[in-house]
């Protein structure tokens, strides 16, 4: 028994070495390697993922190219509603007409938006609204596209208003013109 | 062989090296930049930039005539008859560093005048400081000097101003009736012009914070 025992030891050590040889070289690279890799590309993923989350609370989908012309509307409208003598006080009339009391799409051509051909889809969309610092916005003197909160480039200028026959709004001290392009 | 049995552990050790390193970088990145809500710039200098325009139609806006408490009344606010002594009127609140007039709080300023109103509804209540400066040439006219009519503090370095320039006449009426050339108290001088009609040109200094 002993001998066949020691024979059949002898047997599987020749046949286990002739089996084994790669796998004796070779330790556990497979998994050792799946391991080391696996670490590492988590990391390079982890790290490109996390770091532009770093500045995205401070980075704004509104571009300056937005701001750029919202600041631009604001100004055309100050400075084609109001006369000389009064700095800053928009004709009420002429600011409804031109502005306030339109089809968003005639808007196109009065401050110079981006749109189709025949000026019946816009590119920009823009808000004009005059607010009274006591009252706030005012539906009558609102025109353009309704703006509901969306994230907008926005201007606004401090203005007083001539609103003789006009729908009345409370511009005492002074009302603000906010115009939103977005 | 056993050189061979050796890297058993190389490859997972290896990896784990590399993205200490890869942390590490990342780390010191973060430590060397400081990131602030204007690190973008675009936001702070469009806010900063609307604002100032926003002071600057609050001076066009008090300054229109229509107003009886205008910008030049504002400023020819000078009052004579009260119990303390002379200043402009109902300023409560004390004189700004080495000067000598009383200046208003923003609701005395309000109170006061139309752009006083303007500022308090829009600055003041969504919490911004501001101080108004009046400054205006000298006897000689060659230097200027300035007085304030608020005054909330030292200006930090990021503060923004917008002026508005008025120009007083020498007959022009001052709070208490006078014609502001009698007056000997008030602060602004008459200064030296070719006109005999100017008395002084104020330039209405709006600091914004």
């Amino acid at each position: 028994m002993s001998r066949r025992h020691s024979d059949r030891s002898r047997d599987r050590s020749s046949r286990e070495r002739t089996v084994s040889v790669s796998l004796a070289d070779r330790g556990q690279t497979t998994q050792d390697f799946a391991v080391g890799i696996g670490v590492f590309l988590l990391t390079i993923a982890f790290v490109f993922t996390y770091v532009p989350s770093f500045a995205t609370p401070y980075e704004s989908s509104v571009g300056g190219a937005e701001t750029a012309q919202a600041d631009r509307i604001a100004d055309r409208i100050v400075e084609n509603t109001t006369d000389t003598e009064m700095p800053n006080e928009i004709d009420g009339g002429e600011y409804r007409d031109t502005y306030a009391d339109v089809p968003p799409s005639d808007l196109v051509e009065a401050v110079g938006l981006r749109a189709s051909e025949d000026d019946d889809v816009t590119f920009d969309r823009v808000n004009i609204t005059i607010e009274s610092f006591e009252d706030g916005p005012e539906a009558d003197w609102s025109g353009g596209q309704s703006h509901d909160n969306q994230t907008a480039a926005s201007s606004a200028r401090i203005v007083t208003v001539d609103d003789s026959d006009e729908p009345d709004i409370n511009c005492d001290p002074a009302c603000r013109l906010v115009v939103r392009v977005w | 062989m056993i050189g061979q049995r050796d890297r058993a552990q190389a490859f997972t050790l290896e990896g784990f090296i590399a993205s200490i390193v890869l942390l590490v970088a990342v780390l010191f990145a973060l430590q060397a930049v400081v990131i602030a809500p204007t690190t973008g710039g675009l936001a702070d200098r469009t806010t900063q930039a609307q604002l100032q325009q926003e002071a600057q139609d609050a001076l066009s806006v008090a300054s229109q005539d229509s107003q009886d408490d205008n910008l030049s009344a504002t400023v020819l606010n000078w009052d004579t008859d009260g119990e303390d002594e002379a200043g402009f009127t109902d300023a409560n609140e004390p004189a700004a560093p080495g000067q000598g007039e009383r200046t208003y709080s923003p609701e005395g300023f309000a109170d006061q005048s139309q752009l006083g109103k303007i500022l308090e509804e829009r600055f003041s209540d969504d919490g911004w400081s501001y101080n108004v400066e009046l400054v205006y040439a000298d006897e000689d006219g060659d230097e200027f000097e300035s007085t304030y009519l608020m005054y909330q503090g030292s200006a930090p370095s990021d503060a923004f101003t917008a002026s508005h320039t008025v120009t007083l006449y020498n007959n022009s009426e001052m709070a208490n009736g006078d014609a502001v050339e009698n007056d000997t108290t008030y602060p602004i001088p008459e200064t030296d012009t070719t006109s005999d009609r100017i008395y002084n040109l104020v330039e209405v200094r709006v600091i914004l914070w």
